[in-house]
């Protein structure tokens, strides 16, 4: 069955050794890559069941279900075909193709088109009560697309634009400009990645984004983190930079302050950008550990995250597809 | 414009500190009255792209089914629910926001 498929899945992700920061100066990016890992998220799906909204049923029957298998690291626009092929024929048919005002929704939250599955279901359902919500059962409207809190889908070249600009802006954030796509990325990789995610065909997406992804820790100037949770409409985006600024002692010595930006953590970023979530105890054992301040799951790809991963292993390993490294917080 | 939305005041810092953009026309776009703006941290990009298509609109330089595409830095567009503040910290220069406006899609 597939909720059991799922969960296995997760233990699978979960048992598989987190390298030690200290290893990663000496390692290629492609050394720390994870391409099972890569491969194995690719493939996570959620079942998913989708019922026409009540109000917009224009006949006397009253249209089946859709059930489907979202795959977790695609957007909704993946399974709208199949949505619209079961719902179209319940709708009049000059309201059939105005895709600026469809939407999905789950328990009356507007669901977003630019934000991955995975990601809005991990933050709106969570890990522990994850069985009473599976299949996700969301309701899909033709019509009144609450226009301030989702971002509109414009006709199917917006879904396009949008996604290419993501992966720019990710782009941007690591290494400091979007040049190697402005300027390398050929039409033809690109309809290719476009190609990959509308038929989710791994080969294809990924021959081209392995280039985008794989970087050594040495090229990134920041991080592309964005933090999605249930109690906010919108993802919080946080500047972090990979090197810390020299403070002004350390550039009159004559040791070098040496950093190993290696070292850096989930729980270092989390504590520094929501201070009042989180906060530095001192445990049983004399030792420093992250505590949250509130009831919260901390969720990356479907698993709760150790809070001692090292961030630049999530980015290369756990990121999104348009390299964003998405972590929601499930409020309780 | 930006709905009424319940905040968690743990999660996001909601106070009504400004910062400064830059509007830049790119191409054949109109050049704006107004090119430096203070935008509240808080508001998410779709106050800024409503505001300069508010702006070409009326000034008959923009119809209302034309596409506009704003830009960061020359870079990328942003999606319109990205935080203001978010993108300040992020991209800033000079303790400004570029924004580079078109008509066209010209960083495509």
């Amino acid at each position: 069955m597939e909720q059991s498929q799922l969960l296995s899945q997760s233990s699978v992700i979960n048992t598989h050794p987190i390298p030690q920061a200290a290893r990663f100066e000496r390692l290629d990016a492609a050394d720390a890559v994870n391409l099972e890992l890569r491969r194995k998220l690719w493939e996570g799906l959620l079942p998913v069941k989708v019922d026409l909204a009540l109000n917009e049923i224009n006949s006397s029957e009253t249209p089946r279900s859709l059930y489907i298998m979202a795959p977790r690291e695609n957007y909704f626009f993946y399974i709208l075909n199949e949505v619209k092929w079961l719902f179209d024929s319940y709708r009049p048919t000059d309201k059939v193709d105005a895709y600026d005002e469809m939407w999905f929704e789950f328990n009356n939250t507007p669901l977003k088109w630019n934000v991955p599955i995975g990601v809005q279901f991990d933050a709106l359902v969570g890990i522990a009560m994850k069985q009473r919500d599976l299949p996700w059962c969301l309701t899909f409207h033709y019509r009144g697309f609450p226009e301030e809190q989702v971002l509109k889908l414009e006709g199917l070249n917006f879904f396009k634009f949008h996604f290419i600009n993501a992966l720019k802006e990710s782009h941007s954030l690591r290494m400091g400009s979007a040049q190697e796509i402005l300027a390398n990325m050929q039409k033809k990789d690109e309809t290719r990645m476009i190609d990959g995610l509308r038929k989710h065909n791994y080969e294809n997406f990924w021959e081209i984004n392995q280039n985008l992804c794989d970087k050594h820790i040495t090229e990134l100037k920041k991080y592309a983190l964005r933090v999605f949770t249930n109690v906010h409409h919108t993802y919080v985006q946080p500047n972090i930079e990979v090197l810390k600024p020299q403070d002004a002692q350390s550039q009159d010595s004559e040791e070098p302050v040496s950093q190993n930006p290696s070292s850096l953590t989930l729980g270092d970023v989390l504590l520094e950008t929501f201070p009042r979530l989180f906060e530095s105890v001192l445990n049983d054992s004399g030792e420093v550990e992250l505590a949250k301040k509130r009831n919260f799951e901390v969720i990356v790809q479907g698993v709760e995250a150790d809070m001692n991963t090292p961030l630049y292993w999530l980015q290369l390993n756990m990121s999104y597809l348009d390299n964003f490294l998405y972590v929601c917080l499930h409020f309780l | 414009m930006d709905p009424k939305q319940q905040t968690d005041p743990d999660f996001i810092d909601d106070n009504d500190d400004g910062i400064e953009i830059s509007l830049n026309a790119v191409g054949k776009a109109s050049k704006l009255k107004t090119s430096k703006i203070k935008v509240k941290r808080k508001h998410t990009f779709q106050n800024v792209i409503t505001f300069v298509r508010t702006q070409l609109e009326k000034g008959q330089a923009l119809k209302p089914d034309q596409s506009l595409f704003l830009y960061i830095n020359s870079q990328f567009a942003p999606s319109p629910n990205e935080r203001i503040n978010d993108l300040f910290e992020c991209f800033k220069t000079q303790n400004m926001l570029i924004v580079n406006y078109s008509i066209t899609e010209a960083w495509g």
